[in-house]
């Protein structure tokens, strides 16, 4: 298989997860986008670390999948914290940030 | 001789300097006092020693200010000529006077406010001489904005009176009127003759070297002296500059600074001398001044009024005889002025002082209560009236014997009639403040002796000065004999009207009054002069500062006030695009970043 079938891959995984970020009701839900994000992402450095016969792809991609595992921590953390203030994670209603 | 000229110049100015700089010394008020008569007593003795000194020729010492390619373009200096002389001894002579009489005058001033007083002093001392002293016009100029803006700050000493206020900046403006003449004129004398030097000014002058048609130019400059001495019609800040204290007003505003004009003039005659036309002007018109400003000291009530008036009287006699082609008599009549109005101001303050008023009518019978201030006021009103054998009398007649001998008519008989005017006001005060029938209210008293003392020395000066000419040194000037008759017949006729009507009360002014109904109208309305000055200021200045105020107030505050307007308005409708949702933000985000690969795609 070519180098383009794993991008479309990449791609294709990268705007289902863009679509989970932006349609998403629950914060929950918007996490899991995000992380269809990056393994987009891991998809695009291993294809490309094959291809191009470089190791440094696969590191790059041990560290995001190491920091992914942080960030989901935290943000799960964070949607708890939120719950337990405001007893929702329904992101319409989270909007102090209004002008 | 120069570095005695130094001398004179250098005291008050380093006495100024110390009071300027050192502030301790000058709100103590009485060390200030002490520093400043030092310094102008000091600068009197250098005065007096130089005046001593014979004068073979005029003395000038240069050095060089602005230089240029072919000689330096102006220079600074000391010119000494007799007149300077004697100018000098009679500047130094009643400032150090004055300044003895306000330790005691300003008695009751806050301390700090009389350190003030005498740093003022000081400069204006400083800048009077250096005015007498310099041998240019560029020189002389910056002295007499010097001095101008001393009186300013002096009129304006009580500060917190909005009378003294408007007074002093009234001054201001008028002579600075006259003033842009004077810059004017001797810029055009500059590019008529090609320097600033009196003495190579005056060379070429007697050579004939200066190229005709300077009509112009020695009107504009006239036009300096005529703001500066109170000339018809500049003539209306005087009468107001009498807001100041009473000693700054004999000082300033009667013995020196406003004859600081017809110095200029007598100054400069070799070059107005060239200029018959303009000659006559200033004879025309320091007449009619004498003329106007006596008829308004008539019917003026507050005593320090009326001796403003007379001194503006009296300058334009100084002016018509330097008009008619005699500078020796206008600056003899300066000189003797100088003295008897300085000593009739300071007796006005000794009485002011006494009685708490300067209304001649709540006066009376004060010659009972200040005997020493009533005899030395009589000797200011007889010399002033031109009675003999005062210094007043000698060179009135010297004036009035000049505008004879050079032939104009009508300005003489105008200074005729101004004699018998002036006595007749003088003893119009003299009988009303000092006789009379109704005593002022309270025990005024003589004035302490620091204030009599300097009163006597001018007494006995102006006796002196009349004796000297009685004895008949100065043969030169002969007056017809009708003349004298005719100038005493007037004076006696004057003080006879002014004893009639005001001690025996056989003619009631009222009825006097009535008799010359329009002539008294105008002159109580100052011939309209002040109200037309009014008008034009009301007109012109302040519709100007009404159109720069509308512009300032809609044109420009208009566009900054649209532009913040808008700048709120930008800002409102930007707000609502922050919604406060993440995800909105993520959008835009991703949006921006669509477009950013878009753009590197089709701009490659």
């Amino acid at each position: 298989m070519g180098l383009h079938a794993y991008l479309l891959l990449a791609a294709a995984v990268f705007t289902t997860g863009l679509f989970g970020v932006l349609t998403r009701r629950n914060a929950v839900g918007i996490l899991l986008g995000v992380e269809l994000m990056l393994n987009a992402v891991n998809i695009n450095f291993v294809a490309f670390a094959r291809y191009n016969a470089e190791i440094a792809g696969l590191v790059f991609a041990l560290f995001t999948i190491a920091i992914t595992v942080a960030e989901v921590a935290i943000g799960l953390a964070i949607v708890i914290a939120i719950f337990r203030v405001r007893q929702t994670v329904d992101a319409d209603h989270l909007d102090l940030l209004k002008g | 001789m120069i570095p005695l000229a130094l001398i004179v110049l250098g005291l008050p100015f380093l006495a100024f300097v110390l009071l300027g700089m050192a502030a301790p010394i000058r709100r103590n008020g009485r060390g200030a006092a002490i520093v400043s008569i030092a310094a102008v007593g000091g600068s009197l003795a250098a005065a007096v020693r130089l005046w001593l000194v014979p004068l073979g020729a005029t003395v000038v010492r240069r050095w060089e200010w602005i230089p240029a390619d072919d000689g330096p373009l102006v220079t600074v200096g000391l010119y000494v000529d007799p007149i300077g002389q004697a100018m000098l001894v009679l500047v130094t002579l009643v400032a150090f006077l004055v300044q003895v009489y306000s330790w005691a005058y300003l008695d009751g001033e806050p301390r700090p406010s009389l350190g003030r007083y005498y740093t003022y002093q000081s400069l204006f001392a400083f800048s009077m001489l250096g005015l007498v002293l310099a041998p240019n016009f560029v020189q002389m100029l910056i002295f007499w904005e010097l001095v101008g803006f001393c009186s300013y700050l002096l009129i304006g000493f009580w500060y917190d009176r909005p009378a003294a206020a408007r007074a002093a900046v009234k001054a201001f403006w008028a002579t600075r009127l006259g003033d842009v003449g004077f810059v004017i004129g001797i810029v055009l004398l500059w590019r008529a003759a090609g320097t600033f030097d009196f003495v190579a000014l005056f060379d070429a002058a007697a050579a004939h070297r200066l190229p005709a048609g300077l009509s112009l130019t020695m009107f504009l400059i006239y036009l300096g002296a005529a703001g500066k001495s109170a000339q018809f019609p500049l003539h209306v800040w005087l009468p107001d500059a009498m807001e100041g204290p009473t000693p700054v007003s004999a000082l300033i505003h009667a013995a020196t600074m406003v004859a600081a004009g017809v110095f200029m003039v007598t100054r400069a005659f070799p070059l107005f001398a060239l200029t018959p036309e303009v000659l006559v002007l200033i004879a025309w018109v320091g007449a009619l001044t004498a003329l106007v400003a006596a008829t308004m000291a008539c019917v003026e009530n507050d005593i320090k009024r009326v001796l403003a008036y007379s001194t503006v009287s009296q300058l334009g006699y100084m002016m018509a005889a330097a008009g008619a082609a005699a500078p020796r008599a206008a600056f003899s009549h300066l000189l003797t002025h100088g003295l008897f109005k300085a000593l009739l101001f300071l007796a006005a303050g000794a009485v002011i002082h006494a009685v708490g008023t300067n209304d001649i009518r709540e006066m009376g019978r004060l010659f009972r209560a200040l005997p020493q201030t009533g005899a030395v006021f009589l000797v200011g009103a007889l010399a002033l009236s031109g009675v003999w054998p005062l210094s007043g009398f000698f060179s009135k007649e010297a004036v009035l014997t000049a505008v004879w001998d050079a032939r104009l008519g009508l300005p003489f008989a105008m200074l005729v009639l101004t004699t018998f005017l002036t006595a007749a006001y003088m003893f119009r005060v003299v009988f009303l403040a000092f006789f009379g029938d109704r005593g002022p209210g309270g025990h005024p008293y003589d004035a302490p002796a620091i204030m009599a003392i300097p009163l006597w020395i001018l007494a006995i000066l102006t006796v002196a000065l009349g004796a000297r000419g009685a004895l008949g040194d100065d043969a030169a000037h002969h007056a017809p004999s009708w003349l004298t008759g005719l100038s005493l017949g007037l004076a006696g006729a004057g003080i006879g009207l002014a004893l009639v009507t005001y001690q025996w009360k056989l003619v009631s002014p009222a009825a006097l009054s009535r008799a010359l109904g329009p002539f008294d109208t105008m002159a109580r309305r100052r011939y309209g002069l002040d109200a037309a000055y009014e008008a034009l200021y009301r007109g012109i200045v302040l519709g100007l500062s009404r159109l720069i105020g509308w512009v300032d107030r809609y044109l420009v505050d208009g566009v900054v006030n649209v532009l913040s307007a808008w700048t709120l308005r930008a800002g409102d409708q930007l707000r609502r695009i922050q919604t406060g949702q993440a995800q909105d933000y993520v959008y835009g985000v991703a949006l921006g970043l669509l477009l950013l690969v878009i753009a590197s795609r089709v701009w490659r």
